[in-house]
């Protein structure tokens, strides 16, 4: 049946030969290079689950009084939005598994993608010929944070509206263009009623199409430019060796599609995520505590906190607070990612192409810069939880606030020098005891027994 | 109430009474009616003394504690001698077992023990020793030591008294100049022990800078216990002595006139016997009634406000609710604010500064009620009581929540940090009429609701919905993650999410 289907592809579209290769691509194997997938299958489990929970919801600001099965809001003016998913949550059959599985999903999408980010970044594997791939995959990361935030938005309660406000106030701070970039956004002064319907637009159209295109222009290029591998006897930088995509590499990746299904489905199962009902609808004057953002936010939340309260006069325009803390800081901490395997190549005059990874021993500063970055930024997403850690430790805000601008400063040094050195350590230790060639060359004899010995000359396959 | 205490009186009581009978059963002259009577005494002294109200106030206050031992050495020791428990214990028991006894109290140990010299420098160095070493702090410390304390001090002093009060078997028999020296010779050693604590600079005992709340007070409880050992106990040793002198004066009519009630004696002997008896009955009777009424009393400081709040309030708040360095004044507290800090536990506090935290009551509703009655009767504060029966408008009450809760106690109610260290506490364990008391009194840094911000059917309707938020009933969806929000759920997709993930990853992924 298939072998008849197959043929008459190829009978028409000459495919073959393309599926041929295709599927003996070999893929090398390691471990570390699943991460990515994995975030790719957090995606088609969103994309599913969303699809449902977009049957269901209302994306209007329309006000309305609630009558639903929820007593607590009977008689509660709210937007036909927050009803919406309030009667998703409690009313529509799965509703609410769906919704926080995708809820979930959206959080592990962004951790796969940091893990995976981190992978590509100790490894080297962003350098000459992928530094584009590395843009591309950034390209991917703020999509993702985007759509995270609209979709965390888009429920109209008093949570996420609290999150929206402080997202129009970062953006009008923004000098000169501020406020038109609120319009364009918001559709108004906030709150607006065009919010809601901007959002969901954005939430279910433009940025997942956008996710889907340059997600498949990220496949795309690690299928032409094939994928890193790390150093190992056998492996050059004009080798890949690995297993072929069909039937290895296929079965297991689709081994951990269902595995990334299954843990979503537990955690939307077994662990309440953002209980509506309970945060009721947005009322501007309303404000509750404590209140976070989803957790790849956090960092940005954590620099308004930490950020100084400067405010300045330039030219007659009044620059606040907000824009060093909220605007400058994740623009140099973005640009900084962008430029980075430029910056590298500059500082390490390493304009050759590489195919074969590094071990993160391999290049210890680059490694101690790396995890600085990551420690400032964990700082960063632990002090936009302040409130939150201070009653658990039992110290006040202020104390902890304090804290968390001395660790803002003194832990990325720290960290990175110790990751440095050893990064260095290990470096030495690796190198000092080179993994023996154990392969052996088995080769008969006239008289019709068996030699052994050593491999010594390596061939490209 | 110290059972233990209780048990041991009431068996020497009994003990006692099996004892007279048997004395008088066996002898041709009865048991004194004045012996009975001190007998009595001595016991209700050992019961003010070891027994509430005043025990239990001798851990929180150096002047209880001084009466306590006050009680102890100048009352009950000397009554106890004049039941003249020797004479009646060698009268009562058999011949072999009386004949052991006095084969002791002949002996050279008790002869040892009653010299004189030692009875009055052994009394002296108890006297001092107790007050100025480590065993004041370590008896308040451990009730064992304590009691140890308490056994040693009415030891001493019944060694230090049967030098003066001679009844019975006497191994230092001093004539009345010598008894009048002893006792003179005390008195200035028991009067400068009281000038010395009255005039100390320092606390001499931790334990009351805790109690007291501050080295002030501890210094004042201090002085005013020195002051009671210099002044009463100096009166007190003034009276015996001037007895001991009374007495040698009409020593020689006494021996005049003991031939005389000898032959009265014999003469009157049956009607003797059934006074004696009745004596002896009425004593008991008396001596349970003593105890049963002093129970009561005891049973009093449970429920009687005034005492309540002496024993958990006053170090604080001050005898006279007009507060303290540590705490307010009590003189404009209102019933819903007694009634929220005593039934959340938050008071009597633990230390004074610290938010008090929500804790099992450590009294109980009787109680409260009393003390709240006491506190109440005293106070200028508003006796009204917001009365809610959790059957308000809960979504009414939730967008109240929402607006005015919500913002320090969390949507969710679970809590939360409210800056400078102070907490907004969960509403998990709150009932409706303390989430009410709250809501009207305003502890801490909690703004104060009055009835014009929110009605009672205002507050009615916010306990109604902190009741919702209680129940399982909003919480669908599984683990609520301590209604912590974003953070704990960021943790969980951390951990458990991407943690299994990487697992899987790891186990299904090469490691080459």
């Amino acid at each position: 049946m298939i072998r008849r289907l197959v043929l008459a592809l190829d009978d028409r579209l000459g495919t073959a030969h393309f599926m041929r290769k295709a599927l003996r691509k070999a893929f090398p194997d390691h471990w570390s290079f699943m991460l990515g997938e994995v975030a790719l299958y957090c995606f088609i489990v969103l994309l599913a689950t969303g699809t449902y929970l977009g049957f269901f919801f209302d994306a209007s600001s329309q006000p309305l009084t609630y009558n639903g099965s929820y007593a607590a809001l009977h008689g509660t003016v709210m937007s036909a939005a927050y009803a919406s998913v309030v009667r998703l949550s409690l009313e529509t059959r799965a509703g609410l598994l769906l919704r926080q599985i995708h809820h979930w999903a959206a959080l592990v999408f962004v951790c796969a993608i940091t893990v995976h980010m981190c992978r590509v970044f100790f490894t080297g594997a962003f350098r000459r010929p992928r530094e584009l791939n590395w843009i591309v995959g950034l390209i991917l990361l703020i999509l993702a944070l985007g759509a995270g935030f609209t979709g965390y938005s888009l429920p109209d309660d008093l949570l996420s509206g609290t999150g929206l406000r402080i997202a129009y106030s970062v953006l009008i701070s923004v000098p000169l263009v501020g406020r038109d970039l609120a319009f364009l956004f918001f559709g108004g002064n906030f709150p607006a009623t065009q919010t809601i319907p901007r959002l969901f637009f954005a939430h279910v159209l433009i940025l997942p199409a956008l996710l889907v295109g340059v997600m498949t222009l990220h496949l795309a290029m690690i299928w032409r430019q094939k994928h890193t591998q790390f150093r190992a006897p056998g492996r050059t930088e004009y080798n890949v060796v690995g297993s072929p995509l069909w039937p290895n590499y296929a079965m297991k990746s689709i081994g951990l599609l269902f595995a990334v299904a299954a843990i979503l489905t537990a955690l939307g199962a077994f662990f309440q995520i953002n209980p509506i009902w309970l945060y009721g609808p947005y009322q501007p004057a309303n404000v509750s505590a404590p209140a976070q953002p989803d957790w790849y936010i956090g960092w940005l939340e954590g620099a308004l906190r930490l950020g100084p309260a400067w405010s300045w006069q330039i030219f007659g325009h009044t620059i606040p607070a907000p824009f060093f803390a909220g605007v400058l800081l994740p623009g140099a901490f973005f640009a900084l990612l962008f430029v980075w395997p430029f910056l590298e190549r500059r500082i390490t005059r390493d304009g050759t192409s590489h195919q074969l990874l590094d071990h993160p021993s391999d290049v210890p500063w680059r490694t101690g810069v790396g995890a600085a970055v990551l420690a400032f930024a964990i700082v960063l997403t632990f002090a936009g939880g302040d409130d939150v850690l201070a009653k658990i430790v039992g110290i006040s805000v202020e104390a902890l606030a304090a804290l968390f601008r001395v660790l803002l400063v003194v832990l990325p040094l720290l960290v990175g020098l110790l990751a440095f050195e050893f990064a260095r350590e290990i470096g030495i230790r690796r190198n000092a005891s080179p993994t023996p060639d154990t392969r052996l060359v088995i080769s008969r004899t006239a008289a019709g027994g068996f030699v052994e010995q050593p491999l010594e000359n390596e061939t490209p396959q | 109430m110290n059972y233990g205490t209780l048990v041991l009186l009431l068996f020497g009581t009994a003990l006692f009474y099996w004892m007279v009978n048997r004395y008088n059963a066996s002898r041709s002259r009865h048991f004194g009616r004045g012996h009975i009577a001190a007998f009595v005494l001595a016991i209700a002294a050992l019961y003010a003394a070891l027994e509430p109200p005043l025990e239990p106030r001798a851990d929180g206050s150096f002047l209880a504690h001084m009466a306590q031992h006050m009680l102890l050495v100048y009352v009950a020791a000397p009554l106890f001698l004049l039941a003249a428990p020797m004479m009646l214990a060698l009268g009562a028991l058999g011949k072999r077992r009386a004949r052991l006894l006095g084969r002791f109290l002949s002996g050279g140990l008790w002869r040892a023990l009653t010299f004189p010299v030692f009875t009055w420098l052994f009394f002296t160095v108890v006297m001092w020793g107790a007050h100025f070493s480590a065993l004041y702090q370590l008896a308040l410390t451990y009730p064992a030591v304590h009691i140890l304390e308490h056994v040693l001090f009415f030891v001493s002093a019944l060694l230090f008294w049967q030098a003066i009060i001679q009844i019975g078997p006497v191994s230092w028999p001093m004539n009345f100049p010598l008894r009048v020296v002893y006792v003179f010779l005390a008195m200035p050693q028991s009067a400068f022990l009281g000038l010395a604590l009255y005039q100390t600079r320092l606390p001499l005992y931790p334990q009351y800078v805790m109690t007291q709340g501050g080295v002030a007070a501890a210094l004042a409880d201090q002085h005013a216990g020195g002051e009671l050992m210099w002044i009463a106990g100096g009166f007190l040793m003034f009276a015996v002595f001037m007895i001991v002198v009374a007495m040698w004066g009409s020593y020689e009519r006494r021996v005049g006139e003991q031939l005389d009630a000898q032959f009265d004696e014999r003469d009157a002997r049956a009607a003797r016997n059934a006074s004696i008896r009745r004596g002896v009955v009425t004593g008991a009777v008396c001596a349970f009634a003593i105890l049963a009424a002093t129970t009561r009393a005891q049973a009093a400081p449970a429920t009687s406000g005034s005492n309540l709040y002496a024993i958990h309030c006053s170090s604080c708040h001050g005898a006279n609710l007009r507060g303290s360095v540590n705490a307010p004044s009590l003189l404009d507290v209102s019933t819903n604010a007694m009634e929220f800090y005593l039934t959340t536990g938050r008071m009597p506090a633990i230390v004074p500064y610290e938010q008090n935290q929500r804790r099992t009551p450590a009294l109980s509703p009787g109680q409260i009620d009393a003390l709240v009655a006491y506190v109440m009767s005293r106070s200028h504060g508003s006796t009204a009581v917001t009365l809610v029966d959790n059957t308000g408008d809960m979504a009414h009450g939730r967008a109240l929540f929402i607006a005015n809760c919500s913002a320090c106690h969390g949507a969710t109610a679970q809590g939360g940090s409210v800056g400078y260290g102070w907490i907004a506490p969960a509403l998990d364990r709150a009932t409706v009429t303390q989430v009410a008391e709250a809501i009207r009194v305003g502890p801490g840094v909690m703004p104060r609701f009055d009835p014009h911000t929110l009605s009672n059917g205002d507050v009615n309707d916010i306990v109604r919905y902190v009741n919702v938020l209680q129940t399982d009933v909003p919480n669908v969806g599984g683990l609520a993650l301590g209604g912590l929000g974003a953070v704990a759920e960021g943790l969980v997709a951390w951990v458990v999410g991407m943690g299994a993930l990487l697992a899987i990853v790891r186990l299904i992924g090469s490691n080459e």
